[in-house]
């Protein structure tokens, strides 16, 4: 009988043990993949974009320079460098009364900004992630730099390495 | 007759197995601080702040010129004393005749710029944490409050010094 409840003791201290071990890992994985900040994987390829901003006051445009640290503007992650920008009258389409038709005519005092902004990512799914943020072309996305913010479209993506 | 109960005896491995559970969870906070100090890493600094409200009625101008109060931002904190530096004509841009666009004052609304002096921080990525937490950049759009009437304002200018 004392045998018996030794033996009965001794598997509910097993199984508690195995419960134990069983909750650690449970919540080391999850931890590990769900609670993890997301971009700590090793970036696997290193690619430059390329963003439109259109229709934005030339005076927005005087302080952007090579090699600005490139923000998400809402997860305010860094997301690459800035290796170019150019700036383009920005351009709009009016209506000529006199020729009577459709006319595209610079727009005063306006300018389209393209940014390149180079950056290491991860391949995920048809896009790219950049220390979390998802890239893929097509996409809105706001932007912050030192000296400027706004929402441009992101309009290439080509893979370096 | 004692009444039959039972306990269980945790043994040393079940010991460990807590202790490395309770660890493994101070690693969320711990890593959260990490992030946050990462991202806020910062110097103090000032900086001088130009915005400007667009296409403002007469009456209105005159409101903003006068009084004490001061511009509140979205998050309840106010702004330094702002003074008024410029009184421009709204410039509206329509198409003439043969679709060009050009510029034409109007005579009805204005742009009113304001400036303030702010203290602050400048982020590890060179951008103006207003406050030492907000951060601040050139073609921002905020929707500011004062005296109970919010004003749509462009902030044009942030010069670091």
């Amino acid at each position: 009988m004392a045998n018996k409840q030794s033996r009965v003791d001794r598997i509910a201290v097993t199984c508690i043990n195995a419960f134990f071990v069983f909750l650690f890992i449970a919540l080391a994985c999850v931890l590990f993949y769900a609670a993890k900040p997301r971009g700590i994987l090793r970036p696997d390829t290193t690619l430059t974009y390329t963003v439109t901003f259109k229709t934005i006051r030339t005076e927005y445009t005087a302080d952007i320079h090579e090699g600005d640290t490139v923000l998400d503007a809402v997860g305010k992650r860094e997301i690459g460098r800035v290796v170019s920008y150019t700036v383009a009258p920005a351009m709009t389409e009016t209506y000529s009364r006199r020729e009577n038709r459709l006319r595209t005519v610079q727009y005063p005092e306006h300018v389209t900004l393209t940014l390149t902004v180079h950056a290491n990512a991860n391949r995920e799914g048809v896009g790219y992630s950049i220390s979390g943020f998802s890239l893929i072309g097509g996409k809105k996305i706001p932007l912050r730099l030192p000296n400027f913010v706004g929402t441009g479209v992101c309009t290439a993506i080509t893979e370096i390495a | 007759m004692q009444p039959r109960g039972r306990y269980v005896k945790l043994n040393a491995v079940d010991y460990i197995l807590i202790v490395s559970l309770v660890l493994l969870l101070l690693t969320l906070p711990i890593r959260g601080i990490l992030y946050f100090r990462n991202t806020t890493e910062s110097h103090a600094c000032e900086a001088s702040v130009e915005f400007v409200i667009r296409r403002v009625d007469e009456a209105t101008v005159g409101t903003l010129q006068m009084g004490d109060a001061s511009f509140c931002m979205p998050d309840g904190a106010t702004l330094p004393q702002t003074k008024v530096s410029k009184i421009a004509h709204t410039v509206e841009y329509v198409p003439n005749e043969d679709g060009d666009m050009e510029g034409l004052e109007s005579s009805t609304v204005y742009d009113v710029h304001f400036t303030f002096r702010a203290e602050g921080a400048r982020a590890k990525d060179g951008t103006f944490l207003l406050f030492g937490s907000r951060r601040l950049s050139v073609g921002e759009s905020l929707l500011l409050s004062r005296a109970s009437h919010s004003y749509t304002a462009d902030f044009v200018s942030v010069q670091i010094s």
